[in-house]
């Protein structure tokens, strides 16, 4: 079965594939830390949408497409930093309106809620004020208001206030777990990352099947691709440890390794945590739905072909084999249960 | 109530993964579902090849038996987080 013919939106939910947002490249992400929290905004732009009511949710990815996803994310870190800034001075510096305006004290409390979250459900909170501002401000309008207040954030006479409202300002760390689930919340499907703790050691194992081999059937099952075996390796076996690539421009091999391969296998390629959750959002396509346990971190798309796994377990490498990991898996059926493809893509912090 | 144990490792006897060794965990807590992790050698938990899965229902843990066509071979003896010798 072709990727084609799954069904599945060729071009992604946020544009072109890659990364919606380069942790490199935000004006603040330049130490691991802003990195993650990075992530973490990313997180609740995810959270947002997925929490939005089905037929709401095509317009909210709409309002994330282009520059809007990066300027939320850089905008929302600003605010997460000035969550210590009185309310009329927080309203007045990021939004210019006044700190009873609704939208003001949605994003507010959404970012006091990331700063401050323990648990998924407070990552799920966080997310549904981000998703109530959405609604407030107007989906349509989305884009240009946190382009607008992202201008706002950047803004020097905003990063002094920020500044003068923090004692120090690289302690400021969000608390959330480690194990934090990106789109946090259960019934809305929101959760979709969650942040790793360790860095992995390149697990690279070669490719059994050669880049032109047929496209995977439903005849093929798993460990019956002709193969050796690839299997997530434990870190600290020597192999190439720090000697990660850039997990940008990886989503698309990881996706078409997933459609090219069959039975279990691990990938060729390393993904950062905000390209797991783009690529998994790909994956999946519109319509997907949490299956299991509320946070479960599993999630199989609307035809019920595809299942992207980010399971406690994998994510923190707690169970065998030790290595963060997620899973990109398909199944010839939607009642079968035994994937046909079960692609374990390990995850760089 | 599904017939095949949990926390325990078998010896997959037929099937596509003749000769390798299978254990399922509950995984209830979490994700509300079973991993099905399977190896080259009985140590599941200490080996340094491991493949998992996962079902949402005991009924699932049947059909995905089914569809394997594992035959399974329990062998209670075998403790999943040592490395045999030899």
């Amino acid at each position: 079965m072709s990727w084609e013919d799954q069904g599945r939106q060729e071009h992604g939910w946020f544009g072109n594939g890659t990364a919606p947002v380069n942790p490199k490249d935000g004006a603040s992400g330049k130490t691991s830390t802003n990195t993650s929290r990075g992530d973490f905004a990313t997180a609740l732009a995810y959270g947002a949408i997925a929490s939005m009511p089905a037929a709401q949710r095509a317009r909210a990815e709409a309002a994330f497409q282009g520059r809007s996803l990066t300027a939320f994310r850089e905008a929302m870190l600003a605010w997460m930093r000035g969550t210590g800034m009185k309310p009329e001075a927080f309203a007045d510096r990021f939004f210019g309106r006044g700190a009873n305006d609704p939208v003001v004290q949605a994003l507010r409390d959404a970012a006091e809620l990331a700063m401050t979250s323990t648990a998924h459900a407070d990552m799920a909170a966080a997310s549904g004020k981000v998703a109530d501002a959405m609604q407030r401000v107007g989906l349509d309008r989305w884009s240009r208001f946190v382009v607008d207040a992202q201008t706002r954030a950047s803004d020097p006479a905003t990063e002094a206030a920020i500044k003068a409202s923090i004692r120090a300002p690289d302690a400021i760390t969000p608390v959330y777990p480690v194990e934090f689930l990106l789109g946090a919340g259960a019934r809305s499907a929101a959760g979709l990352l969650r942040a790793g703790a360790a860095a992995l050691a390149r697990q690279l194992t070669p490719e059994g099947r050669p880049a032109d081999a047929s496209p995977v059937t439903t005849a093929d099952k798993p460990g019956n691709d002709g193969s050796p075996s690839s299997p997530v390796q434990r870190p600290g076996n020597g192999q190439g440890a720090g000697n990660a690539t850039s997990a940008v421009g990886n989503i698309d091999d990881v996706l078409q390794e997933t459609a090219r391969r069959s039975g279990n296998f691990t990938s060729a390629n390393k993904l950062s945590q905000t390209d797991a959750l783009d690529a998994g959002m790909r994956f999946l396509g519109p319509g997907y739905r949490e299956i299991g346990k509320p946070g479960s971190g599993v999630f199989r798309s609307s035809d019920g072909l595809r299942q992207f796994r980010i399971d406690d377990g994998s994510l923190a490498g707690t169970h065998a084999p030790g290595v963060q990991h997620v899973h990109f898996e398909v199944y010839a059926t939607s009642g079968s249960r035994l994937p046909i493809v079960n692609n374990h893509v390990p995850v760089i912090p | 109530m599904t017939a095949i144990p949990l926390e325990q490792v078998g010896r997959i006897t037929k099937g596509s993964d003749t000769g390798q060794f299978v254990l399922v965990r509950g995984d209830q807590k979490r994700t509300g579902g079973f991993l099905i992790f399977h190896s080259s050698t009985p140590d599941v938990f200490s080996a340094s090849e491991v493949f998992d899965n996962w079902v949402e229902l005991p009924s699932d843990l049947e059909t995905f038996f089914a569809e394997t066509g594992w035959h399974v071979d329990w062998q209670p003896n075998l403790d999943a987080s040592t490395t045999p010798s030899g």
